[in-house]
């Protein structure tokens, strides 16, 4: 197999979505970069004009993580689970469902039945990284249905940009 | 749910299937009869005729009529509008992982000076 370096997105079976990327970097540092509040805070970004509003992470097995995106004028989006398996620099099993308004969302919800399980493994290639994201969903439909919030979220990204353009 | 998505989720659907791919595969050479499959797939006719419905609703094959023996062919239509749907998600997540190349850049030059 020829790695190339932007992303590759395969669908495997019916349930999940596996994405692989290099990055020229060693994997501590990718690891870092999927596990520090900080650093997570540089790149996770949403689409143009969005904000990466919370992210709270505890990093820990059974601890929980919840990340929202806010922009003016438009209602919030969050992302949260509950961390599975931890060991960096190499792997990260965690679960992972959409919040529609994290606003209402209670303290103490319980885990989304419909939630995905997202496997990050990280391999040491040479200075590189290579990344393998598996992410597994309970039914086809709930996959289905992700890929297409994602698909409106890029949708959104394109509209941003339209609007820019306008605007001069 | 528009007919274009509810048509990829039975383009996928056709796809997960290993025998299926593989039944694409030896059509992409060429058109094959039922017969022509179940042989090399060392599967019985109405085994393969089974996949081959589920291909040809899925707009993936078409049935020749014109032979009496109705050899199947690939139809690449189908297979180009899910490729390009899972593109257009694959350039989505790109864009945050060049985020994170940048990041990885920055925090690489940091190390080397200290």
């Amino acid at each position: 197999m020829i790695e190339k370096k932007g992303l590759s997105l395969t669908l495997k079976g019916d349930c999940e979505l596996v994405f692989t990327r290099v990055f020229e970097a060693p994997r501590e540092l990718v690891y870092d970069c999927h596990t520090k509040t900080e650093l997570m805070r540089r790149w996770l970004t949403g689409p143009e004009g969005w904000t990466f509003a919370v992210c709270d992470v505890d990093l820990k097995v059974g601890g929980k993580y919840l990340y929202v995106w806010q922009h003016t004028g438009r209602p919030k989006f969050g992302m949260r689970g509950v961390f599975r398996e931890i060991a960096a620099p190499e792997r990260l099993v965690n679960t992972e469902s959409f919040v529609p308004e994290p606003d209402s969302l209670p303290a103490n919800a319980p885990e989304d039945p419909n939630a995905a399980i997202n496997t990050l493994v990280l391999t040491a290639r040479g200075e590189a990284t290579l990344m393998t994201l598996t992410c597994r969903y309970p039914s086809a439909e709930v996959r289905k249905m992700v890929v297409d919030t994602g698909m409106e979220t890029g949708m959104e990204t394109s509209y941003a940009r339209l609007d820019a353009l306008l605007m001069k | 749910m528009s007919y274009i998505s509810s048509q990829l989720d039975v383009v996928f659907a056709a796809l997960a299937d290993p025998t299926r791919r593989a039944i694409l595969a030896r059509l992409a050479k060429g058109e094959v009869t039922v017969m022509g499959l179940a042989k090399p797939f060392q599967m019985s006719q109405p085994a393969i005729s089974r996949h081959l419905k589920v291909l040809q609703d899925a707009g993936l094959i078409s049935t020749t009529k014109r032979a009496q023996e109705r050899p199947r062919r690939l139809e690449t239509a189908p297979l180009k509008e899910a490729t390009d749907w899972i593109e257009k998600h694959r350039l989505l997540w790109e864009g945050r992982y060049q985020n994170l190349d940048a990041l990885l850049e920055e925090l690489k030059n940091k190390k080397n000076n200290k």
